[in-house]
């Protein structure tokens, strides 16, 4: 009869084999490297670029909602051609480039959260960009793919993204809260996912125009 | 709270760190994925996680909690939504380039089944197992852990104690 007391050393011998490997230290290493000079050469250009939006909107007229910013991040370089499953770190303006003048920004982020990185991946049939978003402690995604989603929407409710009927599943705690929200525009998939509440998912998708 | 603004600096704490708790990340990403590439997966994002978020540690729990926080939050991440799995999973190692992983003989059946019970359990009653029985955390620090009351760490314990129990005829002592 087994005890539970002993469990570190059961699961510990039936897990023997699973060792961290120098090659799998080397890979997670480079991957911190790379994030490491996405901050240096997304985040610069961004923060100066939200500085001129910040003076453009001082001398335009006010916005009936001033959360719901118009898109900003236009294409303006041609993306590097990227292999079939190939992913890659990108700036705003090549991952606009990249889906074909598909990609949103989201105008609105929640108090804290900035621009974490971009990663670009080609799969043959689809291409897909993931912004993440982080203040520090926790994070969320936002996926635009060139497909359709999965077609599951078990758990989801309906939500209104812009007049396009979504979907958005929320769990967690209030502390620690889980959402995902998903929609579609002509073809392409948008997704918004981690930890931010449903109000504030959605408040993320509507200000992607 | 750590200060290591310098490339090497940096690069040499998560090596260490990677050196110190890199065994336990991915052990506890295997039981919660039931799969030695997914947990590699994991465990890159694992450390991805605390790279980034190195400087924010301010020492609020030990360093070995924190980090099984991020693990049990990644693993949670890529068991919830199948969009975001895709996402973390789309780089597969390449052929023959991943760690020659085999679960050890099996040794001693009611203790493969007592194991086998722990990876099936419903993931908020895993969360408290694994933190309390595998990386012995108190009940006060998986509340932390998981910003949830004690009171429900310690009901959680009890009902996954029951649950295991049930699903292994009675054979489960737990005797401290």
């Amino acid at each position: 009869m087994s005890n539970m007391k002993d469990f570190k050393s059961i699961a510990d011998d039936m897990m023997s084999g699973i060792a961290v490997s120098e090659r799998l230290k080397a890979q997670t290493l480079s991957k911190c490297a790379k994030k490491r000079r996405l901050v240096r050469t997304v985040l610069a250009p961004a923060a100066a670029a939200a500085v001129v939006l910040v003076c453009v909107l001082a001398v335009s007229a006010p916005q009936p909602d001033g959360e719901d910013t118009p898109n900003v991040m236009m294409a303006t370089e041609t993306a590097s051609a990227l292999m079939a499953g190939q992913e890659r770190d990108a700036t705003p303006e090549q991952a606009g480039e990249f889906l074909d003048g598909a990609l949103l920004m989201p105008g609105y982020a929640p108090e804290g959260f900035t621009l974490h990185g971009i990663r670009l991946a080609e799969d043959g049939a689809y291409k897909r960009a993931t912004i993440t978003f982080s203040d520090g402690e926790s994070y969320y995604v936002i996926i635009e793919e060139t497909r359709q989603a999965a077609s599951t929407s078990e758990g989801f409710k309906s939500a209104d993204i812009n007049g396009i009927n979504g979907y958005v599943k929320s769990s967690g705690s209030a502390a620690r809260p889980d959402t995902e929200a998903h929609w579609e525009v002509e073809g392409v998939h948008y997704a918004v996912t981690g930890s931010i509440n449903e109000e504030e998912a959605v408040k993320i998708a509507r200000s992607m125009k | 709270m750590y200060s290591l603004p310098a490339k090497e600096g940096r690069d040499g704490e998560i090596k260490r760190m990677m050196d110190a708790y890199g065994d336990a990340v991915l052990r506890t990403a295997y039981m919660y994925l039931g799969d030695a590439h997914k947990a590699e997966d994991a465990f890159q994002e694992v450390f991805i996680r605390v790279h980034k978020m190195f400087i924010t540690f301010r020492g609020q729990s030990s360093e070995k909690t924190w980090v099984i926080s991020i693990t049990v939050n990644v693993c949670r991440d890529m068991l919830r939504s199948p969009w975001l799995k895709r996402v973390l999973l789309a780089e597969k190692p390449a052929a023959g380039d991943t760690a020659d992983v085999e679960i050890s003989a099996i040794q001693n059946d009611d203790n493969r089944r007592l194991f086998e019970q722990v990876m099936a359990l419903a993931p908020q009653l895993k969360d408290v197992v694994l933190m309390y029985y595998y990386h012995d955390m108190a009940t006060t620090e998986i509340s932390a852990a998981l910003s949830i009351p004690e009171g429900t760490v310690r009901s959680r314990l009890a009902r996954a104690r029951g649950t295991l129990k049930v699903r292994l005829g009675g054979r489960l002592d737990f005797d401290e």
